[in-house]
């Protein structure tokens, strides 16, 4: 009884600490909805939390690197020049 | 294993060159693409998809598939990433904190003031590079285990089997790198 009523009682730290747990739904269920009420309660909170669940969403969304035809020519030469001189040199 | 991937080792390890293009040709973006995320330079990820071939030719004799091809060429490409990332410097610790703590010092309406919008974030250049060169600001330890996990795409469990960490200082560092780069961002936009 005790424990749940801290857990009421969640504080905006508490909540903060806790938010990749909540976003990544690995908390324990009771802990989770004590910290969806306390977002839904505490408006520091939610815009914490946006901005949280923003940023990863960006960075999930950044353009991945790609390989330029220049960039697999020298690689493929390099290994080429190095491998003939590994061979060269057992 | 894939067919067609078994017939190319094979040709590999008897010295043929034009297999081993294509076998490189095969990999080379996902090599890459890691080193650019951990490293944020295209001349290191340049040199990164170069160090991590040539070990992967050298080391290929003793390949025995036990672990899948691709499995062994990104643990590779992961580890010379990460000793090259070792030796840059990022923020020290106590601004990773400060950074993470600021939202307690923050006016309430400061807090509540969240325009930041991804698709705006993305499509423009400027703001695309800050948030690169956020990310790369992050120490070691932390921008590792956010690549892998939030832009890869590894599960947690995943994550502390390539870095061999414990789940949990998966999740701790992770939560860590998250606020930290929730903090850099609002900064650079002033938006939350």
């Amino acid at each position: 009884m005790g424990a749940m009523l801290r857990l009421r009682m969640i504080s905006c730290g508490d909540t903060v600490a806790m938010l990749s747990g909540y976003v990544d739904e690995d908390l324990d269920p009771k802990v989770y909805d004590v910290i969806k009420k306390h977002l839904e309660g505490c408006d520091n909170c939610r815009a914490v939390f946006d901005s949280f669940t923003k940023t990863i969403t960006i960075y999930r969304q950044l353009p991945e690197g790609e390989v330029l035809e220049e960039v697999h020519i020298r690689l493929t030469e390099y290994l080429k020049k190095e491998i003939t001189s590994e061979e060269g040199n057992p | 294993m894939d067919k067609s991937v078994i017939e190319l080792l094979a040709l590999c390890k008897q010295g043929d060159f034009d297999a081993f293009e294509r076998l490189v040709r095969r990999y080379e973006k996902m090599v890459y693409k890691l080193a650019m995320r951990l490293l944020g330079r295209p001349s290191e990820a340049e040199e990164i998809l170069q160090e991590t071939f040539l070990q992967v030719h050298k080391a290929l004799p003793r390949f025995e598939g036990s672990v899948g091809l691709s499995s062994w060429i990104y643990t590779i490409a992961l580890n010379q990433s990460r000793m090259r990332l070792r030796k840059q410097k990022g923020v020290v610790m106590e601004e990773l904190d400060e950074t993470i703590l600021s939202y307690k010092t923050r006016a309430p309406e400061a807090q509540t003031a969240v325009v930041l919008d991804p698709a705006d974030v993305l499509v423009d250049k400027e703001m695309r590079e800050q948030v690169e060169s956020a990310l790369q600001e992050l120490p070691e330890p932390y921008r590792v285990v956010f690549v892998l996990r939030d832009m890869e795409g590894h599960s947690t469990e995943e994550t502390a089997q390539l870095l061999d960490l414990t789940v949990a200082a998966v999740k701790s560092r992770l939560h860590r790198a998250r606020m930290f780069l929730r903090g850099r961002l609002c900064e650079y936009f002033e938006k939350c």
